[in-house]
């Protein structure tokens, strides 16, 4: 059945017309704003008769769920494509299905997102839905149930996950008490405490217009598009009230890192190590020098100097990896890696090494220019669909890149010299000031400080 | 209601199977340390079994038997045109979207050309989905299922040696 399903793929058109993906990067991007003040950001795309609409909320990530609600705003994103307006569950699913829309919603730490996509036969019916369930949403209390015990089963299955544990400690170190430290799908006992009022209220409180961000790339004119944003996101209201905390009024963290070495014990043959410390925002006019100098470090794959001096000289892990994560609120330079309890130590200690060595010599020439080849030359690979694209278009604008940065990126990149990244190495690496997190059985690592309990 | 075997009543398992209980389900628990299981039987109200078999058999017959029932009245009914129009919709949508990519179109014409077919084959599928008869499909359902060449395996957990 799936081999016939898949040797049918493909329709008349497509060995002659250029398929948009990998052309797109080039073309323009439209700013539209519609009737109603809403705007989007447009990709044009003939080559197939579809429209990918992809858009977030600013402030409804997990980060701004009320404290002792943790998990709130992924159990919305959950339930509100499980019936809205006159339709249940069951209904809404259906007429998503016999007219092949894709429409999903998640929730991260910072933002809400949704993602939508569309046969443009489809369309009407597609904006329909969409804004019923943004506007409408009904959270009944069958599907409240059944998504509440499918977060609950999967978050019990994942206490026993040292990967997750890892990540959860990781976080829970850094950031303390920070909003940053919650964990977006909640705890048990947190998504427990939530009702359907709750819900009702996250989703006419933090879906609002001032902190909605649009992409949209396909078959779809400036003129349509306009339409479709005032049909779809017109009836949401217009801010939030000034008594909902918002995700702009959560503090700029300041990350632990104090060299600490935090240890979970747990009964397993390999041990989960986090490390990392302070990175920056994605603003910061050093980002596209640390981003390059991660590449080398501990973010190419087999090229980096992390896996191979850590992997391929040693054979100490599979793999070991490091990446920047620059959140608003918090941004991190992080690595991680898994290897047997008895080799944790000597791991470690390379990882620090190479800490160090970027930190007093920075990178060569060669490394520079092969990275710069590398970051270029895979960006268009990222552009794989009109959804990928869509999705692009809303990154662009939540971190304020400017609607020229697809073919401005390149000049960003090629601009960084050997001096920059030297800068960037020093402000940011310190093997002294890495935190740690193992959760595992390493042997003759002991912590230096109370490891925290994400079990409470 | 469903016949349900529930194999380990750990963290995950006790409340997990007694969701399903409460659920209004006929749950038959296994676990190794049987007093769990019993405990577990007080709590939710369901039946405890001495072996992981014993719990399954009872379940997976249901399970078998529900399928047949299915292949039964498929057999005797057929499909309905909505059901086919419904089909053949989704899957030339699914055509549609596959183009919205650049890894798919070459994943599938290597798939073609590499058993044989042409890229006329290839473009001509959505067509040729859109040609099928409910007729056709009944035919299908005959040709398939009426033999009842079916079979049935089970992964049970291994028996502890003596």
């Amino acid at each position: 059945m799936t081999r016939l399903i898949a040797l049918g793929l493909l329709v008349a058109g497509i060995m002659t017309a250029p398929v948009g993906a990998p052309s797109a990067w080039a073309v323009e991007v439209e700013r539209i704003t519609s009737p109603g003040g809403i705007e989007a950001w447009l990709v044009r795309d003939a080559s197939t008769p579809i429209t990918a609409l992809e858009f977030s909320f600013r402030d409804a990530g997990g980060a701004s769920d009320p404290k002792d609600m943790a998990g709130l705003s992924n159990m919305a994103s959950s339930l509100l494509d499980e019936g809205a307006g006159d339709l249940d569950s069951q209904a809404f699913q259906g007429r998503l299905e016999d007219h092949a829309i894709r429409l999903s919603f998640n929730a991260g730490l910072e933002t809400m997102r949704g993602s939508l996509k569309t046969l443009n036969r489809h369309r009407d019916e597609a904006i329909r839905l969409l804004r019923l369930a943004l506007t409408r949403p009904r959270f009944d209390a069958d599907a409240l149930v059944r998504i509440r015990r499918q977060i609950e089963v999967g978050l019990i299955r994942k206490q026993t996950d040292p990967d997750t544990r890892a990540s959860r400690i990781w976080r829970r170190a850094m950031f303390v008490d920070h909003p940053n430290a919650r964990p977006v799908s909640g705890t048990v006992k947190s998504i427990g405490a939530i009702k359907a009022d709750d819900l009702r209220r996250f989703a006419t409180t933090r879906l609002t217009k001032d902190t909605l961000i649009v992409g949209a790339v396909g078959d779809i004119s400036a003129k349509d598009l306009a339409a479709m944003l005032d049909a779809v996101f017109g009836d949401l209201p217009a801010t939030a009230p000034d008594t909902i905390r918002r995700g702009d009024s959560i503090p700029v963290a300041k990350p632990r890192t104090r060299g600490d070495v935090f240890v979970s014990e747990m009964d397993i043959p390999q041990s989960v190590v986090l490390f990392g410390q302070s990175g920056l925002q994605r603003n910061d006019p050093d980002y596209y020098a640390a981003y390059i100098m991660n590449y080398i470090l501990g973010g190419g794959g087999f090229a980096s100097r992390l896996y191979t001096e850590v992997r391929e000289k040693r054979g100490l892990v599979y793999s070991v990896y490091s990446y920047l994560n620059p959140m608003k609120k918090g941004p991190l330079v992080s690595g991680g890696f898994a290897t047997r309890n008895g080799q944790v130590a000597e791991a470690l200690s390379v990882v620090r090494t190479e800490w160090a060595k970027m930190r007093a010599t920075g990178v060569t020439d060669d490394e520079l220019r092969r990275a710069k080849q590398f970051l270029n030359g895979a960006f268009p690979l990222r552009l794989s669909s009109t959804s990928a694209i869509a999705r692009m278009l809303v990154g662009m604008q939540y971190s304020n890149l400017g609607i020229e940065y697809l073919d401005k990126r390149a000049a960003f990149i090629n601009k960084v010299g050997l001096a920059d990244i030297d800068r960037v190495a020093k402000r940011l690496l310190d093997p002294d000031k890495l935190t740690v997190v193992i959760v595992g059985q390493p042997i003759k690592i002991k912590s230096t400080a109370q490891t925290p309990n994400i079990d409470g | 209601m469903a016949k349900v075997a529930w194999i380990g009543l750990g963290v995950m398992g006790y409340p997990m199977a007694g969701y399903v209980s409460k659920a209004g389900h006929a749950v038959t628990v296994y676990n190794r340390t049987a007093s769990k299981a019993s405990k577990w039987a007080k709590k939710f109200g369901g039946k405890t079994a001495k072996t992981p078999k014993d719990a399954a058999k009872n379940a997976i017959d249901g399970v078998e038997r529900g399928m047949i029932t299915q292949l039964d009245k498929l057999i005797a009914d057929g499909v309905t045109d909505m059901e086919v129009q419904k089909a053949i919709n989704r899957l030339q949508a699914s055509a549609i979207y596959a183009r919205d990519s650049y890894r798919t179109p070459a994943r599938i014409l290597g798939g073609a050309l590499a058993i044989g077919l042409s890229v006329e084959d290839v473009e001509a599928w959505p067509e040729r989905i859109g040609a099928v008869t409910t007729a056709d499909v009944n035919k299908a359902v005959d040709a398939i299922f009426k033999d009842r060449r079916s079979i049935t395996t089970l992964l049970l957990p291994k028996r502890k040696s003596k």
